[in-house]
């Protein structure tokens, strides 16, 4: 639960960041953005390996490629989507989509158990991203 | 266009919860998998961004773009230390897709924005969300 916790609220945090950078009229310095993003990422990245005794080896190199490629490739498709399409499009069918593809290739191909909660849970939050990126 | 461009973002952020996931089953250790995601993705940002020059990173877009990753990185390392603890990948997502709630509560805080209603209805069912979600997690 502790991780779900800091997860949403890293996660929420760095959004309210970016509507920040948005704010003080920094948009459209997107590519920079990205860059201080992922460099300060790997400094703290640093920073955590040393304090809490991580290791970089081999698998962690070889996920960490495919997780930094998605991530960085996910960050720029959204960028050029937002070059044609409103944002209230974009994040709906971005964010719900990618919910909805995790849940149905964990359950269907990973056989992930879930309970009649969870799965109601999953879609009630598939309705509260339409809603809170519609508009 | 926009549309194929929609769709490509949602199969790399799918990628990279399921990449999680199966980097955990492999023992990959959170912090080092944190580490070398963003090594990637800087470089990968680095080579996007050629050839970058000083007027490209103006003072405020270097302190606000360094916490962005620093919450980023934090982020990474909450889901993946969540999927090392038995998390089911479907509900990590789901809770961490949830947090565009909390720029909506934050600007409220800060900007003193009024969400229109359908944006609280949001909030209301993602609070939902989480309740039914963590029903019998404890």
């Amino acid at each position: 639960m502790l991780w779900l916790v800091m997860a949403f609220l890293s996660n929420g945090v760095a959004q309210f960041l970016q509507k920040y950078l948005h704010a003080e009229g920094l948009g459209g310095y997107q590519a920079s953005a990205l860059v201080m993003m992922y460099v300060a990422g790997a400094l703290a990245g640093v920073l955590l390996v040393a304090v809490f005794h991580g290791r970089i080896g081999r698998r962690e190199w070889t996920a960490g490629a495919v997780v930094g490629l998605c991530s960085y490739g996910g960050n720029f498709a959204v960028l050029r989507a937002l070059g044609s399409l409103p944002a209230y499009t974009v994040f709906p069918v971005v964010v719900g989509g990618s919910i909805l593809v995790v849940a149905a290739v964990s359950w269907l191909i990973m056989r992930e158990k879930v309970s009649p909660q969870t799965r109601w849970g999953i879609l009630c939050g598939v309705v509260a991203v339409a809603l809170l990126t519609v508009g | 266009m926009g549309f194929l461009f929609c769709c490509a973002a949602v199969v790399f952020f799918s990628g990279l919860y399921l990449a999680v996931g199966r980097s955990q089953k492999s023992g990959a250790e959170p912090m080092g998998l944190n580490l070398a995601a963003f090594l990637v993705g800087g470089l990968l940002s680095i080579l996007a961004a050629l050839p970058l020059s000083a007027a490209q990173f103006p003072g405020r877009l270097i302190g606000v773009g360094a916490l962005i990753g620093i919450a980023a990185g934090i982020g990474l390392v909450g889901i993946t230390l969540a999927v090392k603890a038995g998390v089911g990948l479907s509900v990590v997502s789901t809770v961490s897709s949830l947090a565009i709630t909390v720029p909506v509560l934050l600007s409220l805080l800060f900007y003193g924005e009024t969400p229109p209603p359908h944006k609280w209805f949001g909030v209301g069912f993602a609070a939902l969300s989480i309740v039914l979600i963590q029903w019998r997690r404890g």
